[in-house]
């Protein structure tokens, strides 16, 4: 065996982990090696001073300085996870779900303000604002009925009577009122008829399944259309 | 403490519970601060080698999930520790043998726990563990490791791979190189090793 293997060899020798015929191979080699004899009888000495090296004792408050910084960082993880929690983080804004959000909300917002200008310029500044204060009953709406000649024949000629609620007076406002009876719109009865909270009446020869409600703007691109279904026939 | 009862703690530990995580720091603390200060040779960056373990520990101790002894994880920490701070503080050596610590009113030699008695012997046997620990510190880091670890951690071939992610043949001759190393460096001085 040359030096340098049994070199190798020392440590699992002094811990007594060799086989036996390993063992007695470098057992062989010590005994003709001084060199390496006494290699392993001051390996031997180190090892059992390093196994002998004595504990130190902790610090004067070791302890306690060790859990005061640990509560420290405790308070620290937790601050700087409340400061993530409340940071603003522009980037949330560029994902698909808000962006869908953000164009369907700037859609309706765009609508909404169509909508109140057209209002506003249909009641007026003063007669808008009062209206959103007005109770939902005397919100602008409309009533439809039929009066037929003969009640025994419900369906033949008779009285269309369109009852407009606080909606603003045409011309003034600048909105035309028509009233569509006919299925490719012939019967058309301009805004003129209307007035304030009082019957338009329109006589026709027959009476209409549905009665169809157009309001247009006059000067903007305002224009609505309601289908209303005639209730069954009540008196003239 | 037994296995279970540790078990249990670090349990609690992951739930937060600063009581256990207490309990735990003064089972490990002694032997943290130990494995600190013979890695490092110094007394105050053992304090802070300990310091930084035990705070890592306390933020990871919910990824500990048991497949390892929670001292081998633990030592695996510290030994990380030290191994960080040499990296960075390569340029700095503290090869001070008398250290002091500071107290209030004046200043006291750290103590040496010894069990030998006479002031002769005590004498001796602090100037042999002052330069053997002088040895192993100028010994490479990770040979310094692995020395502590087996020798004065008492962890076995096995753990100590665990702790330094080396396969056991790896621990076994390094550690043999390093004990020759270190028989080496104790050579001008072995009649205080009994030669």
């Amino acid at each position: 065996m040359q030096c340098q293997t049994a070199q190798e060899l020392f440590s699992d020798y002094i811990a007594q982990e060799l086989d036996r015929a390993m063992t007695l191979s470098l057992e062989h080699h010590l005994s003709a090696c001084p060199a390496c004899r006494d290699e392993v009888a001051a390996l031997r000495r180190t090892w059992q001073a390093l196994d002998r090296m004595p504990r130190v004792d902790l610090p004067p408050y070791f302890h306690e300085n060790l859990i005061s910084r640990i509560v420290a960082e405790q308070a620290r993880v937790e601050q700087e996870a409340a400061a993530r929690r409340a940071a603003w983080d522009w980037r949330w804004l560029f994902r698909p779900r808000q962006l869908a959000f953000g164009a369907a909300a700037l859609a309706l917002v765009l609508a909404s303000a169509e909508v109140i200008q057209t209002q506003r310029a249909a009641l007026g500044p003063v007669g808008w604002v009062t209206s959103l204060f007005r109770h939902p009953s005397q919100q602008p709406h409309i009533r439809v009925e039929w009066a037929p000649e003969n009640p025994a024949d419900p369906a033949r000629r008779g009285t269309l009577i369109v009852r407009w609620y606080a909606m603003p007076a045409t011309p003034d406002s600048g909105l035309t009122y028509s009233v569509l009876t006919g299925p490719q719109d012939t019967s058309v009865s301009t805004g003129v008829l209307f007035q304030p909270d009082t019957d338009a009446r329109i006589q026709l020869e027959q009476r209409p399944e549905t009665v169809r409600i157009r309001v247009t703007g006059a000067t903007t691109r305002f224009r609505r259309e309601w289908s209303l279904t005639l209730p069954k026939a009540s008196g003239p | 403490m037994t296995p279970a009862e540790e078990k249990l703690l670090i349990e609690r530990c992951k739930q937060g519970d600063q009581a256990a995580f207490d309990k735990l720091i003064r089972a490990y603390e002694r032997r943290v601060y130990n494995l600190a200060y013979r890695l490092s040779g110094n007394y105050d960056e053992a304090n802070d080698i300990s310091v930084d373990a035990f705070l890592r520990v306390f933020q990871a101790i919910r990824l500990f999930r048991g497949d390892a002894n929670f001292s081998t994880w633990l030592f695996r920490i510290v030994t990380n520790v030290y191994l960080d701070r040499r990296k960075r503080m390569k340029n700095r050596q503290h090869l001070s043998l008398e250290e002091y610590i500071e107290l209030e009113e004046n200043s006291v030699a750290r103590q040496v726990e010894d069990p030998s008695p006479g002031p002769q012997a005590t004498i001796e046997q602090t100037e042999r563990w002052e330069k053997l620990q002088e040895a192993i510190n100028a010994l490479p880091d990770y040979q310094r490791a692995m020395i502590v670890l087996y020798h004065t951690e008492g962890l076995s071939y096995e753990e100590i791979a665990q702790v330094m992610s080396l396969n056991i043949g790896t621990v076994k001759s390094r550690l043999n190189r390093a004990r020759l190393l270190l028989r080496e460096k104790l050579e001008p001085i072995k009649e205080l090793f009994g030669s």
